[in-house]
C-alpha cells in the first residue's frame, strides 16, 4: 500500500480514515514489541483524529493516512524526549510547524518514533529507551538518527514519516532499512518546533516506501514559516508533477572519492549497475570529483559537536527536563542533573564542541573547520556546473549487527561519510533501496542535487525505483 | 587533551568529569582519538579560504518586529520541575 493508493481510497469513500486507522493499529502492539520503533503511541489521539478527517469532505493529500513523527518534533499535547532521559516526561507545549502542516493535510499520527539521543548516533543505539531493530533482520540496527521512523515505514506500521538529518540522519537509515529518505535543501522545511541539534545542519525531511510517497509528503511540509528565522521564502513548488518524466538527457556526476576504499563490493555493484541502466535510459554519465570529501567527517564532528554543546546548554535541570535529587547547591543541581540525565555519546560530544569553541582552540578547531566548509561547498558548486545530479551509495555497508560498532566511535562516525557532506554544504540529497547485498539487506543509493533540486532528484529517483521494480 | 584540559572542558560544560567509567581511562582514551582523527585538518592550507557558518543560499526575510502571546503557559509551567507562583525555583544562592 503507497500513500497515494490510500489516500485515494479514503477521499473516494472506499475506507474510511477510522476503518483505515484501526487496520494499522491492530497490529502495532504486537510489532512495537518486537521492533521498539516508538517511545511513545498515542493510539486515542489518533482514533480522535481520524474521526474528524472523517467529517471532512474535500480531498486532502494525506487523508486519513497512518503517520509517525521523529521524537525531537513537537505535538501539542504528547511526549516529546529527543530519545534522552533528560526529557523523560516533558509534555509538547505546542506543535511543530511541519507536524501541524502534516494534520492539517489528513494525515494521522500515531506516535513518535525512537531515535539516536539528541539524534547523535547513526544506530539508534543511544537511545535512552533501548535500540530500534531493523525489521528487515531484527539482529541488526536500522540506522539513525532516524531509527524508529525508517523503521515504522519499512515494517508497515505506517504510511509515512518525518525524520531529521543533520549528518545523513535521514538517507542513512532508510538506505539500512530499505525505504525512501529524502534530506532537503537547507530552508525548504520549517525547524519551528524541532529541538536543536546543530542548528546550521539539522533538516526536517519525509520518509516513505515509494518516491513519489515522498514527494507527496513533500509537498505538505515545505515552504515559508514566519516562525523559523532560517525558513526561505520562495514560491511553493509540485514535486510530484515532473516526477515521471525520465532520464533522457539528464547528467548524471559519479564521484571517484565515493567509490573507493571502505565501500563494501555489494554496494559498489549495485550502483555501477544502476549507472549502466541509467546510461541505457538516456542519461549521460560523467566521473565528478569532489576532492575534498576526505575531510567531511573532520570537519562535521568540529562542527556540529560545537553547535550542539551551545544548543544543548538550555538542559540544566531548571525550566523543564530532569533534575537531580543528589545535589546540595545550584551549580551541583546543573552538573549533576546533565551529568545523570544525558548519555555517553551526548557527553562526548558536548566536550569535544566545548573544547573546539574554547579559548586558544577556537580559531585551530573551529574557524579551520567552518574553512574546510566552504572547501567542500565549493566541490558541489564546481560539480553542478557539469552534472544534473550525484549518484552515489548513501553508505559505505549495508546494516551492521547491534553493539557491532557500538564501543567505537570513531568507526560508527564512519559510516556517515557519505552523507555528511550534503549537510555541511546544505544541499539536498536523497536514499532509495537499490536492491540487495548478498545477504539480502538493502542496499541504498544516494543522489544528490544543487540548492532547491528537489524536482530533478526525485525525477531522478523514481526513475531508478522504476529499474529496481521491474525486475 | 590532558588531564587539565579535560577539567578544564568539563567546567565550561557544566560537566562532571570524574565519573565512573566501565572501562578506566576508555571515554578520554576514545576523545583523543576522535581528536587525533579530527587534527587531519591541518592538512589543508585555508589560508586564503572564508570561513562558512551557516549554507543558506537565499537571503532570509526579516520577521516583524512584534511580540506574540504564547497561549500554553500552564504546560510551560507543568514542565517545569519546581514552579511556584510564577517563577521557577531553583537551590538557594545567597545566603
Amino acid at each position: 500500500m503507497t500513500i497515494k493508493e490510500t489516500a485515494d481510497k479514503i477521499s473516494s469513500g472506499k475506507i474510511s480514515a477510522s476503518e483505515n486507522l484501526k487496520k494499522y493499529l491492530s497490529g502495532i502492539d504486537e510489532s512495537q514489541a518486537q521492533l521498539n520503533s516508538f517511545i511513545s503511541l498515542s493510539k486515542e489521539r489518533a482514533i480522535k483524529k481520524a474521526e474528524e478527517v472523517d467529517k471532512i469532505s474535500a480531498d486532502l493529500p494525506l487523508k486519513g493516512i497512518p503517520f509517525a513523527v521523529k521524537d525531537n518534533m513537537m505535538l501539542e499535547g504528547t511526549q516529546t524526549t529527543c530519545g534522552s532521559k533528560i526529557l523523560k516526561g516533558y509534555t509538547s507545549p505546542y506543535t511543530a510547524t511541519a507536524v501541524e502542516k502534516l494534520e492539517r493535510a489528513g494525515a494521522i499520527i500515531i506516535g513518535k518514533t525512537n531515535m539516536d539521543e539528541f539524534a547523535m548516533g547513526s544506530s539508534g543505539e543511544t537511545s535512552a529507551y533501548g535500540p530500534t531493530k531493523n525489521p528487515v533482520d531484527i539482529t541488526r540496527i536500522p540506522g539513525g538518527s532516524s531509527s524508529g521512523s525508517a523503521a515504522s515505514v519499512k515494517a508497515g506500521q505506517v504510511l509515512g514519516s518525518l525524520g531529521s538529518d543533520t549528518g545523513g540522519s535521514i538517507r542513512q537509515p532508510a538506505a539500512m532499512c530499505g525505504v525512501v529518505g529524502l534530506k532537503p535543501t537547507y530552508g525548504l522545511v520549517s525547524r519551528y518546533g524541532l529541538v536543536a541539534f546543530a542548528s546550521s545542519l539539522d533538516q526536517i525531511g519525509p520518509f516513505a516506501a515509494t518516491v513519489e510517497d515522498a514527494a507527496i509528503i513533500l509537498n505538505v511540509i515545505s515552504g515559508y514559516d514566519p516562525k523559523d528565522s532560517t525558513s526561505l521564502d520562495i514560491a511553493k513548488k509540485d514535486y510530484t508533477k515532473d516526477i515521471n518524466k525520465g532520464v533522457e538527457g539528464m547528467v548524471f556526476g559519479v564521484p571517484e572519492e565515493y567509490m573507493g576504499e571502505g565501500l563494501s563490493d555489494s554496494i559498489r555493484e549495485r550502483v555501477t549497475e544502476t549507472v549502466k541502466e541509467l546510461e541505457k535510459n538516456g542519461a549521460k554519465i560523467k566521473r565528478v570529483s569532489l576532492p575534498h570529501t576526505k575531510y567531511a567527517v573532520a570537519t562535521y564532528y568540529i562542527v556540529a559537536p560545537a553547535e550542539a554543546s551551545a544548543n544543548l546548554a538550555r538542559y540544566d535541570g531548571v525550566k523543564y527536563g530532569y533534575r537531580s535529587d543528589n545535589a546540595d547547591e545550584l551549580i551541583e543541581e546543573y552538573i549533576k542533573s546533565r551529568q545523570e540525565g544525558f548519555g555517553p555519546e551526548v557527553k562526548r560530544r558536548i566536550r569535544i564542541g566545548t573544547y573546539a569553541l574554547s579559548a586558544g582552540y577556537y580559531e585551530a578547531y573551529y574557524v579551520k573547520a567552518q574553512k574546510v566548509r566552504t572547501l567542500i561547498k565549493q566541490d558541489y558548486e564546481k560539480a553542478f556546473k557539469e552534472v544534473d545530479l550525484i549518484i552515489s551509495p548513501t553508505s559505505p555497508t549495508t546494516a551492521f549487527k547491534l553493539g557491532e560498532k557500538f564501543n567505537d566511535p570513531l568507526q560508527m562516525y564512519l559510516s556517515d561519510i557519505y552523507t555528511i557532506s550534503c549537510n555541511l554544504a546544505g544541499v539536498p540529497g536523497l536514499s532509495l533501496p537499490a536492491g540487495t547485498d548478498s545477504a539480502g539487506l538493502p542496499v541504498g543509493i544516494q543522489l544528490t542535487g544543487d540548492y532547491l533540486s528537489e524536482e530533478k532528484i526525485l525525477r531522478g529517483a523514481r526513475a531508478i525505483e522504476g529499474l529496481y521494480n521491474k525486475s | 587533551m590532558d588531564k587539565n584540559e579535560v577539567e578544564k572542558t568539563a567546567k565550561l560544560a557544566r560537566l562532571n568529569f570524574s565519573e565512573q567509567e566501565e572501562i578506566p581511562g576508555d571515554f578520554s582514551r576514545q576523545l583523543n582519538k576522535i581528536l587525533k582523527y579530527i587534527g587531519q585538518l591541518n592538512n589543508l592550507d585555508t589560508a586564503d579560504i572564508s570561513p562558512m557558518s551557516q549554507p543558506l543560499v537565499k537571503k532570509l526575510k526579516l520577521a516583524d518586529d512584534t511580540s506574540r502571546e504564547f497561549k500554553n503557559k500552564e504546560e510551560l509551567a507543568n514542565n517545569a520541575p519546581d514552579f511556584k507562583d510564577g517563577f521557577y525555583r531553583v537551590k538557594k544562592i545567597i545566603e
